[in-house]
Formats: structure tokens, sequence, C-alpha cells
């Protein structure tokens, strides 16, 4: 069969010396890269584009997509120990799989993300190689008002992530969505809510956000209770690997998140970060026992991990077969293929099969290098989190500060950063969850663009949503889920209020 | 009036909240607003703005009734001091540089901490200092500057 | 006595001439830097990073690129405005910055950039091209003129924002010869790549290298060339001047210093820049991403600059394209 062929060429120029040491030098950059806050796998693969003039193009392209899905594991191990999300959507895991460290299963969070993450990149590298040019021409069938009704369907069925109060949860939403308007709007050319602050004219930075309500906001939380005696941050080790119900646990969230990541990677404009979200929202909204997630529920760290990286993974495709790049760091490849003389698009399957399944099979070597990598790490990481806490902590704050200076090079995101850690620990003591502000950062202005676009596109006819089909399908999921959404937190307001 | 009050969480959330709505539907009265099916600039974010006032007031009339809980009081001095060090380094960084400004951030963080004493607080500072020169501006090459305007030429 | 006293003339006329030339020749004596105001990875970066270090051996000192983006470019513009005009500081600008958004009504800019910062050479050209989707009922600029007046109110344009080259670029054509079509904004040139390929736009003028991938795929058909020189990739390719009489869209990126920088310095740049752009292995890497090589020289950009004032305000005031 064609794909066996296929494979087999990609095999054998991926199994090379140089490209097996370029794809291993890429993985650990790429954990190193996530694990840091701030510097993104998007400026490291920046930084490291001249060197690969000298590189082949094969070497060159598995490297950068070695850091770039690299990342992501090391992303995840922030995001798990220390409630840091290594990028945007890593946020997700840091619902669960920080509550799993604080109660010592730190390892098995770890253990759980790294084992979703492989399975997730195996059979992603199987989707991109069976179907790319199929998924190509669904990517294309994605216009404005079918990402509009994708971001509403998404917002809705992650309303879901809220732990405790719906109507704070939805309020946060908004927060973020307001926050993500700061910026210059792209229909009009105008600059919003920047206050005479040029450096506001590209958004507030997700970074500083992120590292503000997460890192420091967390941080000034741990150091009232140790003050007051509450409680250890982290509680002792009980085990560094899953046990066999963890393993059972972890399956169907796993397969689900995959299947989702994958095809929400497909669209470039927003798809893959959804994916963890939506992984996330659609596991507790099938649980068993939803009050569980938020207190450390393994699939809660599962199916995220696993659409993150499915996701990281198909978000290749509207590049390498489209020439599209879905988001900077593709756009950076499209680059390195330039500098290589190599046109990105469908026609590099055809003229230069050897770099496309060379690439694809490295893709899947290098998910295996990484579970290699970090499954026997996992015993380190969490000992380092072990350390006492009142050094354990200004560390975190050098890596915030750093991470969030190296995204612009401009100390005003610090200072956001200050001010978001603040308000970070005010969001806490008032029972505010922070992730649906994230997401809604990132949605918010997404979100507008592709309504604005559309009535534009059709000339100010509304009907546009309704008239294409995939739109239209989305908008009756959302009015769907919305009743699915409300239905039991009606039934929860009615049991409360009946307790008095 | 504070006996009133049951939820003082959901209370002062809600105003949180409905200051933050107020002040964007103000601020965006300056946009352009446009209708409906060719919004401007200010539709969406007054659009927004007013849901979240909806969502600030169902919270404040909420917390007048139901069971009562409470806010424990704000640790002052961690929030101070972990602020601080982080506006100390942002302050510091270019006319100082990058070693002097990530001590002063650790050093005044550290404070923050009910168990930290002064001189493992230094030698931390100082080691972190040196471990993020090396893997930041010798590493990574990034453009730090390590000694700030203020010691250089 | 005589043989000591000219030898000893010659020798002062000798060091009277080189200490001569060495005033004559500006050199950096501390490191160099050049703030670029966009993200890193991106065209200008690339093409920023490439000259930066095939500077180094001609100024003698370490060029450093620092990343400072935002505001399209303006951030890094104003912080290097503040900088001493001792030419050991530059910054890069784009056509845009210094031709369309300071006279686009509402845009707020940190500075005047023709007062804080002077010019001092220009780097590259991108030749720009307009492209249509594969199956696009026209395949050339008149037949897509024609079918524009034929269906009023229907077609439009992409661009990669407002203010753009791209969308100065199309309205000047509307102006030109009397069509309304209509401008679509997208946040940068790849999403609007998606729309165009689908046929949910009509048109998108960019920078070529965006398109090379779709075209050679046939998911994308050029159409005309925007720029005043032919391109090897596409030989037959009409130029928009034909039918558009006076068209011409060059987007090009240069460096500028604080104002007030001394001429001598400014000629020691431009010294420097001409050697870096001449060099046959810069000029084969400027090619591979796209880019047309400059010469690097102050009355070069000066003259580039004027043109694009005399040019792109006119539309933006007759197209009434504002910043609501």
């Amino acid at each position: 069969m064609d794909l066996f062929a296929n494979l087999a060429l990609g095999l054998s120029a991926a199994v090379t010396p140089e490209n097996l040491l370029y794809c291993f030098i890429g993985c650990l950059l790429g954990t190193l890269v996530g694990v840091l806050p701030g510097i993104g796998p998007a400026a490291t693969i920046a930084m490291l584009l001249p060197a690969t003039f000298t590189l082949g193009p094969a070497p060159a392209l598995i490297m950068m997509a070695g850091i770039y899905y690299g990342a992501q594991y090391g992303g995840s191990t922030t995001a798990i120990l220390v409630n840091l999300p290594g990028e945007a959507a890593s946020v997700v895991t840091t619902i669960d799989g920080y509550q799993m460290a604080r109660q010592g299963r730190g390892g098995v969070a770890l253990a759980t993300a790294a084992i979703g993450s492989f399975f997730a990149g195996t059979v992603a590298t199987l989707v991109l190689a069976l179907a790319a040019p199929l998924l190509a021409s669904v990517s294309l069938s994605f216009g404005a008002p079918e990402y509009f009704a994708l971001m509403v369907l998404g917002l809705i069925g992650s309303v879901v992530l809220a732990r405790g109060s719906l109507i704070k949860a939805l309020a946060m939403i908004l927060v973020g969505l307001l926050i993500g308007l700061v910026g210059t709007d792209v229909n009009s050319g105008v600059r919003r809510f920047a206050f005479d602050f040029s450096e506001l004219a590209g958004g507030v930075s997700l970074v500083a956000v992120a590292m503000g309500l997460f890192g420091l906001g967390e941080i000034i939380l741990n150091l009232q209770n140790q003050a007051r005696g509450i409680s250890a941050v982290f509680a002792r080790i009980t085990s560094l690997m899953p046990s066999r119900a963890d393993l059972r646990a972890m399956t169907a969230p796993i397969l689900r998140g995959t299947a989702l990541g994958s095809v929400l990677g497909i669209l470039p404009g927003g798809g893959a970060l959804l994916s963890a979200f939506a992984a996330y929202s659609f596991e507790k909204k099938i649980a068993r026992d939803p009050s569980a997630f938020g207190k450390g529920a393994i699939q809660g760290v599962a199916a995220p991990e696993a659409a993150n990286n499915a996701g990281a993974q198909t978000s290749f495709i509207p590049l390498l077969t489209l020439g599209i790049p879905s988001n900077v760091i593709m756009a950076l490849m499209a680059g390195a293929m330039l500098i290589q003389g190599i046109q990105p698009g469908p026609g590099v399957m055809k003229s230069n099969p050897s770099l496309f399944f060379g690439l694809i099979v490295s893709m899947w070597i290098g998910n295996l290098m990484l579970l290699v990598l970090n499954l026997p790490l996992v015993g380190l990481w969490v000992r380092l989190v072990q350390v006492p806490y009142r050094f354990l902590y200004p560390a975190i704050m050098v890596f915030c500060a750093i991470g969030v200076f190296t995204i612009n090079g401009n100390t005003f995101d610090i200072y956001l950063m200050a001010l978001f850690g603040v308000l970070g620990y005010v969001f806490a003591k008032l029972d505010c969850e922070p992730a649906p502000l994230l997401l809604g950062m990132i949605l918010g202005p997404l979100m507008e663009e592709y309504f604005r676009r559309s009535l534009l596109l059709s000339r100010g006819d509304p009907m546009i949503f309704v008239q294409q089909p995939i739109s239209a399908a989305l908008l009756g999921l959302t009015a769907v889920a919305i009743v699915v959404v409300a239905s039991p937190s009606l039934r929860r307001r009615r049991d409360t209020a009946l307790q008095e | 009036m504070a006996g009133l009050i049951r939820k003082p969480k959901d209370f002062f959330a809600g105003l949180l909240f409905l200051g933050l709505a107020l002040g964007t539907v103000h601020v965006a009265q300056d946009y352009a607003m446009g209708t409906a099916r060719r919004m401007g600039p200010g539709y969406f974010p007054t659009l927004l703005a007013w849901m979240l006032a909806g969502m600030a007031l169902i919270l404040i009339v909420r917390s007048l009734f139901g069971l009562r809980d409470g806010i424990d009081r704000f640790a002052l001095k961690p929030l101070l001091l972990v602020t601080a060090g982080a506006v100390a380094f942002a302050l510091l960084l270019r006319p100082a540089g990058l070693v002097v400004a990530l001590v002063t951030l650790v050093l005044i963080g550290a404070a923050g901490s009910s168990e930290s004493r002064p001189l493992p607080s230094l030698l931390l500072a100082l080691g972190l200092a040196a471990g993020s020169v090396l893997v930041f501006v010798v590493g990574l090459g990034q453009p730090f500057p390590v000694i700030g305007f203020w010691f250089a030429g | 006595m005589f043989r000591t006293t000219v030898k000893t003339l010659l020798a002062l006329t000798a060091l009277a001439l080189a200490g001569g030339e060495a005033q004559a020749q500006w050199k950096p004596t501390q490191d160099v830097k050049i703030m670029i105001g966009f993200a890193p990875g991106g065209g200008g970066d690339t093409l920023t990073r490439i000259v930066a270090s095939a500077l180094e051996p001609h100024l003698g000192k370490r060029v450093i690129v620092e990343n400072n983006a935002g505001a399209n470019g303006f951030i890094a513009a104003e912080a290097v405005s503040k900088a001493r005009p001792d030419g050991h500081t530059a910054v890069f600008a784009t056509m845009s910055m210094l031709t369309v958004a300071p006279y686009l009504p509402g845009n707020t800019l940190p500075i005047d950039i023709h007062k804080a910062l002077m010019p001092v050479g220009v780097l590259a050209d991108i030749p720009m091209i307009m492209v249509t989707y594969q199956n696009a009922p026209f395949n050339t600029v008149p037949e897509l003129i024609a079918r524009a007046k034929a269906n009023r109110g229907k077609m439009s344009f992409a661009s990669g924002g407002v203010g753009s080259i791209g969308h100065v670029a199309g309205e000047y054509i509307n102006l030109a010869v009397g069509t309304d079509i209509l401008h679509v904004p997208y946040r940068g040139g790849a999403p609007a790549m998606v729309d165009l390929m689908a046929g949910r736009v009509d048109l998108q003028i960019g920078p070529m290298p965006d398109f090379v991938g779709a075209i050679a795929e046939k998911k994308l058909k050029p159409l005309a060339l925007a720029s005043a020189e032919p391109v090897a990739l596409y030989p037959g390719l009409p130029f928009l001047k034909d039918s558009v009489p006076g068209f011409v869209a060059q987007n090009w990126f240069g460096l500028m210093t604080p104002a007030g920088t001394p001429a001598e310095t400014i000629k020691g740049w431009n010294d420097a820049l001409a050697k870096v752009l001449a060099d046959a292995d810069v000029r084969k890497r400027l090619a591979d991403n796209g880019f047309i090589p400059m010469k690097g020289e102050v009355g070069e950009m000066v003259a580039l600059i004027k043109d694009g004032q005399a040019r792109w305000p006119k539309v933006i005031q007759d197209a009434k394209i504002k910043v609501e």
C-alpha cells in the first residue's frame, strides 16, 4: 500500500545519524524552552533560524519541529508542578495538574501528561501521513462565519471549566474578553483602551497576564497560607508512576482528547488552542463525578494534554499541504523552508517526498524521544519542587520576570505581570477562577474579528451564519450546549436553595 | 450595612466587575459605535461591558441572601513584597543591568516569606542571578543588559 | 640633515593623510545596536539579522539586533529616537512607517518619525504582486477591472490590516480606475490567503514570497506586478501600471538613526552597508528570502521616502481611509 511505501521512505530518511541527532537536540531544547516560562518555541526557533542556513533542509526542519512539540511537553511540566502554564495551551493542565501535584501526585500527573502526549503524537502523525491533503480541503472550508460559530461553541462549552459559581465564571470570561479587546482593532485600525501606552497597541501580553495570575498570584496565596500555618504547599510524594487504576482512568480521556485535538489542530486561526479547553470541558461534562474536576482528577490532565499534542502535530497540515502557516511557529518553519529553497505547499509532497515523509516519521521519533526523556525525569522534577518553598518561589519569580521580558523586550510587560499578580491574589480571595479569564482573553478579539468580517463579507446580512452549512451546524451545537450546561446548575441551585 | 452583606466575596467581586464594566462603557464612548450590521470599534466592548454589569448586579444582589461566608484577611506583607520585587526588577533592568535587578527581585521577594533569612536569601539571589545570566544571556543569547547603563561607560 | 627633513616631512605628510582619512571614515567605538520593532522570525527580522551579521567585519564591532515589537514598529522607533545620535544605535524602518502611518487620520503614534529620526539607507525591497484564486473568472487586470465595474458592490480585496501597503494599494486602484472593490482587513497576510484561496475574497496585493507556494500548487494565480521591476520567477507577468495609471508600490525596508546624527557617521554607515549589500553571499541569502537588495545609501532612501510621501497620503485622503 502506498502508505507503507511512503512511511518506509520516511523512515530511511529520518533514521540517519544526522537527523536523529538534530531531532534529539530539538526535543531537548524544546523541553527546556517549554519549562522556562516566557521564552516560547517561537523565539527559540527564530533565534536558531540563521543557524539553519548551514544545515540541510531535513535536519533543520526536524530540529525545529522537535523544538515545537518538545515545548508542549515542557510546558505541561511547569503547569503541573508550579501552576505556571509554559504556553497558553497548558493553562488547562494547571487546573487539575497542579492540584495533583499539591496532593503529592505530581509524578503521576507528569507521567500522565507524557503518556497522553505520546499517544496523541503517534496517532496525529499517522493522521498527517494518511490524510493530509484531504484534511487540507477541510481547513479551507472554514471561513469567518465558521470560525465565529466555533469560538462561540468553545466559549459556551468552557463555562464548564468553572469549579464554583457559574455567574462568576461567566463574569471572568467577560473580563477576559474585554482585556483581549485592548489593542488595535483589526477591522477599523483604532487603538482601543490603550490609554496612550504604545506598548498596548498590540494588545495585553497573554504571557504577562498568565504569569501574573497563575504565577505571582499563586505565590502570594501560598505565602499567605504558609504564614498562617495552614498547609504545606506540597504534600509528600505518594507515588511517582501511575497505578493500574490510574492507567485505566486515563485511557478513554486520552483517546477522546486525541480525536478532538487532531480535528481542531487542522484549523489555522485558533484551532489548536481551543482543543485543550474543549477536551477538558468535554471530559468534565461526561464524567461520572464532575465534582472531582478541579481537585486533581487525572482525566483533567490526560485529555487536554493529549488534545494539545495532537493539535500541535496536525497544525503542520495547513503548512505542508496549502503553504499556509497556522501560527507563528509554522510561519517560521515556512521561512526556514524558503531559505532552503523549498516552497512550502502541496508540491513538497510530490517534489520532495523523502523530506515530507521524513519529517513526519521524525515527528513520531521525536515523540518517542520525549517520552523516554521525560518519564525518568519525572522523579527529578518532582524532587526539585520539594525544595523548601522559601527557595523555590523566588526562583519562580525570577523565571517569570525574565520570561515575560523576553517576549517583547520591554519592561512594560513586567509591570503588567505585577498588576495581574495582585489581581490574581484578589481573585483568589474572592473565589473567582483565572482559567476562564485567560480563555476569554484568547477568544475575545478573535470572536469579534470573525463576527465583523462575516458581516463585512456578507455585506451586512446576518443570515450568513445560518446559510453556511458548517456554521449553522456549529451554532446548532451551541444551542444544545447551552441547554446542557445550564441544566445541572439549575438543579444545583434548587438543591442549595432547598438546603437553606 | 456590613451585616446586610451575607456573602462579602460575591459582593466585592460584583463591585470589582461593575467598576470594570462601567469604566469600559465610559472609555468606549469615544469609539465609533456603528450599527449591529456594521459594527464600529466601540460596539462589541460596550455590549460585553453591559453583560458584565448584569452579572455584577446579580452577584451583588445574591450576596445579600443565603448562607454567610467571609473573606479572610488579606496578607499584606507577601502581597506587597512580591509585587514590589517584580516592579523593582522592571525599574532596575535597563539602568542597573540584569544581575542587580535579579538580586533585588530575589531579596525583596524572599522577604515576603515568614521563613526566609537574610544570608540564605542573599546566596539564593546571587546563585539565581549567575545561573540566569549563564542560561539566558550566554546560553540563549537573549539581549539582556547584564550591566546596565548606570555602570557602563 | 636635508634628507632627515625630507623624511620627516614625508612622514608627517603620510601621517596627516592617514589621520585625515581616519577622520572622514567614521567607525563605531563600541558595539552597535539595531532595534527592530517586529517579532522575531518575520521577514524584516530575517533581513536585519542577515545584514547585521555581515556588517560586523566592516564596522569592526559587534552588531546586535534587538527586538522590541509593538505598534507596527513604532515602539522600537520611539526607543531609538531617545538614544544618543552617535551612530551606535539604529532602528529598522519600513516604508509603511514612513509614508503611510503618519498620514492616517486617527492613527496615534508615539513620535513624529520624520522629526525624531533620520534616514540612513534602504536595505532591500520586496516585490509585491496581485493574486487571485485559481478559478477566478478573470485572468488579467483589464478583465478584473471590467468584471468589477459590471458587478458593483460584489467584489472584495483582502489586506494584512488597515493602513497596510496592501490596503492603500487597493484603494489607489479603486480611485484610479473607478471601481468600488470592498476592502476586508485581516491580521496579517497569512489568514487573508485562506479566504482568498477559498474564493471568499477576490484579490490580494502582498509580498511575493507569501504567495509563491500557493501559486506553484495552483491554488492562486498571479495577475500582475505591483513593483516597477520584473521578477525572475514570473517572467511574463504584466505590470499593474500598464492598466492602472501611475501605479507603483514598493515595499522597502531601511535603517534610521536618531535625529542629529552627524553626516560623516551616516556616510560611514552607507559605506559599510554598500559593501554588505554588494557581497555575493549576502545577496544570495536575501534573494532566497525573496528580497531584492538595494544600495544602503542615504540619497536613495530620501528619494524613496519623498516618492511615498507624494503618493500615499493623497490616496489616503481621496479614499477617505481613516482609523475610525
